[in-house]
C-alpha cells in the first residue's frame, strides 16, 4: 500500500482524482492538503472536504494551505470550473467534516517527518505549498522519494502558448520544486487530451447508471463540459488531474513519455512565464549543444504526454462508481 | 524569375542553399550579403565566396556585414558547427572578392532601387536586416516577403533547452524583423529533421558519386557528417537552410504549415531567443492577436532531396 499526501486546489477535476485516490485499494491517503489555483484555498478546502464525504471510503485530515502564489496574484479558473470550482449546481451537499487547524505547509512538513521516508506527494495544483515545506524544512522533505504532478506541457500549453495552468500559477514555487533534489513525476496537459476527453455517451451513461457517486464526479464538471461545447461543438471535458493518480498507480498505461532535465521559466515575458522547460539532450546524443548548458542529461523529471486511453478511462470509471 | 537576396552566416548548410539558389532557372540572386552566426563574418564571407565558386553558375556581389549580434555577444556559436573553415577543406582560395560596401548599407540601396518585388531569404541570425529596418524603414517596407530558416517550437532544439539557433544568436534582431510587419514564412528546424529530410548515407553517397556541385554540397559538410557518425554512429546530414531555400522556390514541398503570431522571447532566462508560436487570445492575456508568420515544422523529405539533387547535379 502506498502512502500519499495529495496536495489540491480542489474543482472539479481534481474531485474526480480525490474520489479516486480515496476509493483506490493500492493507496493509503495519509492527507490532503490545499492551496489556492482554480478557486481561492478556501473554496479548494470545502471542496475538497466535500469530495471525501462523496467518495464515502474514509475520511484523511484536510489542511488548509497558502491562499496566494508565492510573489503574484491569484487568478482563479471560474471561467472553466464554475465559481464554486464545482459546476455551480446548487444541490451539492454541503460538507459536514472540517478541516483541520494546522496549516498545510506545516502538517506536510510534520507528516514526512514522521515518516519512514515512504510517504510520496501527489500535486493537483499549484506547487506554493509544497514550494514553501520545501524553503522551512529542505532536510525533511529530503524525504519524500517522489512527486507525482499533474502541471506542466510537454508541447503546448493551455494558459498562455506555452505554459500550463497550475505551473503558469505560481511559476516560482514551481521551479523551486524542480531544482530540489527529489525526482518528479510530470502528468503534462497533454496527457488527457484526445481520446483520454470524457466523451457526450460516456458521461450519460455514468449519470445515468445509479451511482450517486458517478453523478457527482460527471456533474461537478459540468461548467467545463459545456465550455468545451459551445468552443467546439462536442460535449466533452478533459480530466488533467486524474492523470496524476493513474501515472502513480497503473503506470503500464502510459504510451508516451520521455526523461528530461526541467526547470521552469520565471523571468520574461508574459508569453513565457510558467513554461517547463524540458530538456531532454544527453550529451551523448546532442553533439551540436551549446557548451554552456552543462546541466543537460542530469535528469529530474519523467515528463507524460500520453496514456492508453481506454485504459484511462476505464480505470477512472472502476474507481468513481458506487 | 523571382529577384532574390540571400543573407547568410555561410557555414555548412548555408553553402548548400547558395548553391541550389545560384543553379536555380526560376531565381535570380541579385546579391549575397554576410553576417556573423555559424562562424565570424569574415569566415562568412570566404565561405559565401567559396560556395559561389562551387556553383559553377553566375557570381553575384558579396557584400559583408555585421561582426556580433544588436547587443549580446557572438557567444559559442562556431562550436556548434564545429569547423565550417571551409578553405581547410581544400576548396582553395575564392577566385572573387567582396564589394566595398556594408552589407546593411547594400541591402537599403539594392531594396530601394528595385521595383518592390525583391524578396529576402535568410539563412543566418538576422542582424543585418534588423540593422537594415532600423536605419531605413520606408525603405525596407517594400519587401513583399521574407523566407527565413530559424526558429522551432520550444521542445525541439539540439543547441539550448528552447531555442533554434540563429534566434538564439540575435533575439533582440529577430524581433526587430517579427515585429516590422513585413510578412515572413518561416522554416522551423524540425522542417529540416523530420519526415526523411535529412540526408542519410545513401543519399549523401549520391551526391557524392555525381561529382561537381552536388559532391561539394556534401563534402563542405564533412564536419557535421563526421559528427553524427561519431555521436549516433552512421552518417547523416540536415540541411536547415537547404531546406528552407526549397521551400522558397518549390512552395509545394511544404508538408505542413500554420499561421501564427510569433513572439521572440528576450528576456526568459531559460526561454530566451525562443519563437513562441501565439495561436489564440489565451484567457488571462489582452492583447489582441496579430498574426505576422506563417511556420513550416514539415516537408516532404524525398522530393525535397530530388528537388536538390536535381538543382546540383550537373
Amino acid at each position: 500500500m502506498k502512502k500519499i499526501i495529495i496536495d489540491t486546489d480542489t474543482a472539479s477535476d481534481d474531485a474526480v482524482a480525490l474520489v479516486m485516490a480515496l476509493r483506490e485499494p493500492a493507496l493509503k491517503v495519509v492527507a490532503i492538503t490545499t492551496v489556492m489555483g482554480n478557486v481561492s484555498v478556501e473554496k479548494a478546502t470545502r471542496n475538497a472536504l466535500m469530495c471525501v464525504e462523496y467518495a464515502g471510503s474514509y475520511h484523511p485530515p484536510v489542511y488548509e494551505g497558502m491562499a496566494k502564489p508565492m510573489f503574484r496574484e491569484h487568478h482563479d479558473a471560474a471561467v472553466i470550473h464554475g465559481n464554486d470550482g464545482m459546476g455551480d449546481l446548487g444541490y451539492l451537499q454541503e460538507p459536514t467534516i472540517t478541516k483541520e487547524k494546522r496549516h498545510a505547509v506545516d502538517a506536510i512538513i510534520k507528516l514526512i517527518d514522521e515518516g519512514n521516508g515512504d510517504i510520496e506527494l501527489v500535486t493537483l495544483g499549484p506547487l506554493t505549498n509544497i514550494a514553501m515545506a520545501i524553503i522551512k524544512a529542505p532536510e525533511v522533505m529530503k524525504k519524500v522519494p517522489c512527486i507525482t504532478i499533474m502541471g506542466g506541457a510537454a508541447f503546448k500549453g493551455n494558459t498562455s502558448p506555452l505554459s500550463e495552468f497550475n505551473i503558469w500559477q505560481d511559476a516560482e514555487a514551481a521551479d523551486i520544486m524542480f531544482a530540489f533534489s527529489v525526482p518528479v513525476v510530470m502528468a503534462a496537459i497533454e496527457a488527457c487530451r484526445g481520446e483520454c476527453e470524457v466523451f457526450a455517451d460516456e458521461m450519460d451513461r455514468l449519470i445515468n447508471s445509479g451511482s450517486r457517486l458517478a453523478k457527482f464526479c460527471m456533474e461537478c464538471n459540468r461548467t467545463v463540459y459545456t465550455l468545451t461545447e459551445k468552443d467546439t461543438g462536442i460535449r466533452s471535458f478533459t480530466l488533467p488531474d486524474p492523470t496524476a493518480i493513474a501515472v502513480m498507480i497503473k503506470p503500464e498505461m502510459i504510451t508516451g513519455s520521455f526523461d528530461s532535465y526541467t526547470r521552469v521559466e520565471t523571468k520574461g515575458s508574459e508569453y513565457v512565464y510558467g513554461t517547463t522547460v524540458n530538456d531532454r539532450r544527453t550529451l551523448e546524443n546532442n553533439p551540436f549543444r551549446a557548451s554552456k548548458d552543462n546541466a543537460i542529461g542530469k535528469f529530474n523529471c519523467k515528463v507524460v504526454y500520453q496514456l492508453d486511453s481506454r485504459a484511462y478511462k476505464d480505470y477512472i470509471f472502476s474507481l468513481i462508481v458506487d | 524569375m523571382k529577384n532574390i537576396i540571400i543573407d547568410t552566416d555561410t557555414g555548412s548548410d548555408d553553402a548548400v542553399a547558395l548553391v541550389m539558389a545560384l543553379r536555380d532557372p526560376s531565381v535570380k540572386v541579385i546579391a549575397v550579403t554576410t553576417v556573423a552566426g555559424n562562424v565570424g563574418v569574415d569566415q562568412a564571407t570566404e565561405n559565401a565566396l567559396i560556395a559561389i565558386d562551387n556553383a559553377g553558375s553566375y557570381k553575384p556581389p558579396v557584400y559583408k556585414g555585421i561582426a556580433k549580434p544588436l547587443v549580446c555577444d557572438l557567444g559559442e556559436a562556431a562550436q556548434l558547427h564545429n569547423v565550417d573553415e571551409m578553405g581547410k577543406l581544400g576548396f582553395g582560395i575564392p577566385g572573387q572578392k567582396i564589394v566595398n560596401e556594408h552589407a546593411v548599407d547594400a541591402l537599403i540601396r539594392l531594396i530601394d532601387s528595385g521595383d518592390g518585388r525583391i524578396e529576402l531569404v535568410t539563412l543566418g541570425p538576422l542582424t543585418n536586416i534588423a540593422a537594415a529596418m532600423l536605419q531605413a524603414p520606408e525603405v525596407m517596407k517594400k519587401i513583399p516577403q521574407i523566407t527565413m530558416m530559424g526558429g522551432a517550437h520550444f521542445y525541439s532544439n539540439p543547441h539550448s533547452a528552447c531555442a533554434e539557433f540563429n534566434i538564439m544568436t540575435d533575439p533582440e534582431a529577430a524581433d526587430v524583423v517579427f515585429k516590422f510587419g513585413i510578412p515572413v514564412t518561416m522554416v522551423t528546424l524540425e522542417a529540416c529533421q523530420t519526415n526523411n529530410a535529412i540526408l542519410n548515407s545513401q543519399d549523401i553517397a549520391k551526391f557524392k558519386a555525381a561529382g561537381g556541385s552536388a559532391a561539394f554540397c556534401v563534402d563542405c559538410n564533412q564536419s557535421v557528417i563526421n559528427l553524427s557518425r561519431k555521436a549516433r554512429g552512421h552518417e547523416e546530414l540536415d540541411l536547415p537552410d537547404a531546406v528552407a531555400y526549397a521551400v522558397f522556390s518549390n512552395p509545394a514541398l511544404i508538408k505542413t504549415t500554420f499561421i501564427a503570431q510569433t513572439l521572440i522571447e528576450l528576456g526568459g532566462v531559460y526561454t530566451r531567443g525562443t519563437t513562441v508560436f501565439r495561436l489564440r487570445v489565451g484567457f488571462f492575456e489582452t492583447a489582441k492577436l496579430e498574426i505576422n508568420s506563417k511556420i513550416v515544422t514539415e516537408v516532404h523529405g524525398n522530393a525535397f532531396k530530388d528537388f536538390m539533387y536535381d538543382l546540383v547535379k550537373n
